[in-house]
C-alpha cells in the first residue's frame, strides 16, 4: 500500500489518516507493506502484526525487486537528534524517547546529534507536491555511520523543521486541505539514510507548539496532541523488517515475486513502486483519492490493465478476493459468456 | 555531497511502454544526478500528433 506523502491525498495527506484503510487492507491481505506516512500518526499509532512498516526508499527498491524484507523480534532504535534543536524541544524528545522504553518496551539507543545544523529547507514542485531539501546531508549521513557503528539497527531521526506559524498553508493543512509541507524534506532525510545505510528508518519533524484552533481537521488531530511526532516512529521502526539485498535473501523473507498486489491513490502511478509494479506486471489496484496529482492508469496508457476502486472498502474488497482466488468478473455484472478463439 | 530540486520535462518515447518507463526514466535522472526520490507529476498528452511529454520532479544527488 503505498500513499505518497506531500500530494495532499484526501485518505493519507494528513496525521496518519491513511491508518484505517492499512489497517482494514492488512485483515484482506493477511501481510500488508506500507511505509511511514501510511502509519505515522504523530501520537497516534497502531502495531500489527500483519503490517510491516518500510521506508519509502526501501519499499521502492523492495518493489523493484533490489531488496528483500526480513522479520525480526526487535529492532535496536539509534535517536539522531538535529544540532538546531533548541534545549527544551530536544528534552522533550528524549522524554518521549524514555516514555516509550518505560511503558513500551521499545530497545532505543544510542542517540547522537549531528555535529552541525541539518539545515532543512521546504519547496514545492511545479505539480504543487512538497519536496525539500537539506544543506548539511553530509553531517545526517555521519551521524547515522555513528548511530550504526555503535549498534543501531534502526534510525529515528528529529530533524529541526521551519515554524510556518500564521502561514496560509498551515492554516489550510490544519483545516484539511492543501499539502504538507513538510512531507518531501522528510523523505529526503529519511531516503537519504536507508539508500546510505541500508537499515529502516524514519523521520520526526520538531517544530514549536502551535496554538489551540478550533477548527482543527480530525485527520490532522493527532499531529497537535503532544510536543512531539517521534512516538509513532518509535513504534513502527520497532519491529520494521530489516532490508537484505536480493542476492542474500532467505527463504522466509518477502521477495517482490511474493507481492501479490499494489494498492496506490488513482493519481499517484508516477512513483518508482507503481511504475515497478507496472513493470513486473504485478496487479495494480488504483484507489479514488484525489491529490495534487493526476498520473492516473488512463493518463499512461494502462487503463485496461490497473484494476480500479471507488474507496479502500472496495480495494479491500478485490485484495481479499485475489487472495482467495476469485475471479473477478464473477463478482460484478453483467458477466458475459465465454466464446471460443477464431 | 550536494542535494538539488530539479523538473525534468521529456517526450514520452512512441515505442517505449509503460511499464518500461522506470529503467528509461532513471537513466534520464542519472544524465543529472543521482537520484534520490522521483515521481512522474504530471503527464501532457498532444491531440495533434498523439504523443505525450511526462513531468518528472526529482531530488538529485550531486
Amino acid at each position: 500500500m503505498v500513499v505518497p506523502t506531500g500530494i495532499g491525498c484526501a485518505i493519507g495527506g494528513y496525521a496518519g489518516d491513511a491508518l484505517p484503510s492499512a489497517r482494514l487492507l492488512a485483515a484482506a491481505s493477511g501481510c500488508l507493506i506500507t511505509h511511514p506516512n501510511v502509519m505515522n500518526g504523530a501520537s497516534l499509532y497502531w502495531k500489527d502484526p500483519r503490517i510491516h512498516y518500510v521506508e519509502g526508499y526501501g519499499l521502492d527498491r523492495f518493489a523493484a525487486g533490489d531488496w528483500a524484507l526480513r522479520s525480526v523480534r526487535q529492532q535496536r532504535i539509534g535517536l539522531l537528534l538535529d544540532a538546531d534543536l533548541e534545549p527544551e524541544l530536544r528534552q522533550r524528545h528524549l522524554q518521549v524517547a524514555d516514555g516509550c522504553r518505560a511503558t513500551l518496551g521499545i530497545e532505543i539507543g544510542p542517540v547522537v546529534t549531528s555535529d552541525v545544523p541539518l539545515g532543512v529547507h521546504l519547496g514545492l514542485g511545479q505539480s504543487g507536491a512538497s519536496w525539500g531539501t537539506l544543506e548539511r546531508p553530509d553531517a545526517l549521513l555521519r551521524a547515522g555511520e555513528r548511530l550504526k557503528a555503535n549498534g543501531a539497527t534502526a534510525i529515528a531521526v528529529v530533524g529541526r523543521f521551519p515554524d510556518d506559524q500564521g502561514s496560509e498553508a498551515l492554516e489550510a493543512y490544519r483545516h484539511g486541505s492543501g499539502v504538507d509541507a513538510l512531507a518531501g524534506a522528510e523523505a529526503v532525510i529519511s531516503h537519504l539514510l536507508v539508500r546510505h545505510l541500508q537499515i529502516p528508518c524514519a523521520h520526526a519533524p520538531a517544530l514549536s507548539a502551535l496554538p489551540l484552533d478550533p477548527q482543527l481537521d480530525p485527520r490532522a488531530a493527532g499531529e497537535e496532541l503532544g510536543y512531539t511526532f517521534l512516538a509513532c516512529v518509535l513504534v513502527g521502526l520497532s519491529q520494521a523488517p530489516t532490508l537484505v539485498q536480493r542476492s542474500a535473501a532467505n527463504s522466509g523473507d518477502l521477495v517482490a515475486a511474493d507481492l501479490g498486489v499494489l494498492v496506490v491513490p488513482e493519481g499517484s502511478l508516477g512513483g518508482e513502486a507503481a511504475l515497478a509494479c507496472l513493470e513486473r506486471r504485478v496487479p495494480v489496484i488504483s484507489v479514488a483519492n484525489p491529490s495534487v496529482l493526476e498520473v492516473t492508469s488512463i493518463a499512461l496508457g494502462v487503463g485496461s490493465e490497473v484494476l480500479q476502486a471507488g474507496s479502500y472498502a472496495e480495494a479491500a474488497g478485490l485484495v481479499l478476493a485475489l487472495r482467495e482466488g476469485v475471479a473477478l468478473s464473477a463478482l460484478m455484472r453483467p458477466i458475459s459468456a465465454l466464446k471460443e478463439l477464431e | 555531497m550536494r542535494l538539488t530540486s530539479k523538473t525534468l520535462t521529456l517526450p514520452w518515447p512512441k515505442d517505449l511502454r509503460a511499464s518500461d518507463l522506470r529503467g528509461w526514466l532513471k537513466d534520464q535522472l542519472c544524465i543529472h544526478g543521482d537520484p534520490l526520490r522521483w515521481a512522474i507529476t504530471a503527464v501532457h498528452h498532444s491531440a495533434q500528433d498523439h504523443g505525450a511529454v511526462l513531468q518528472v520532479e526529482a531530488v538529485l544527488i550531486e
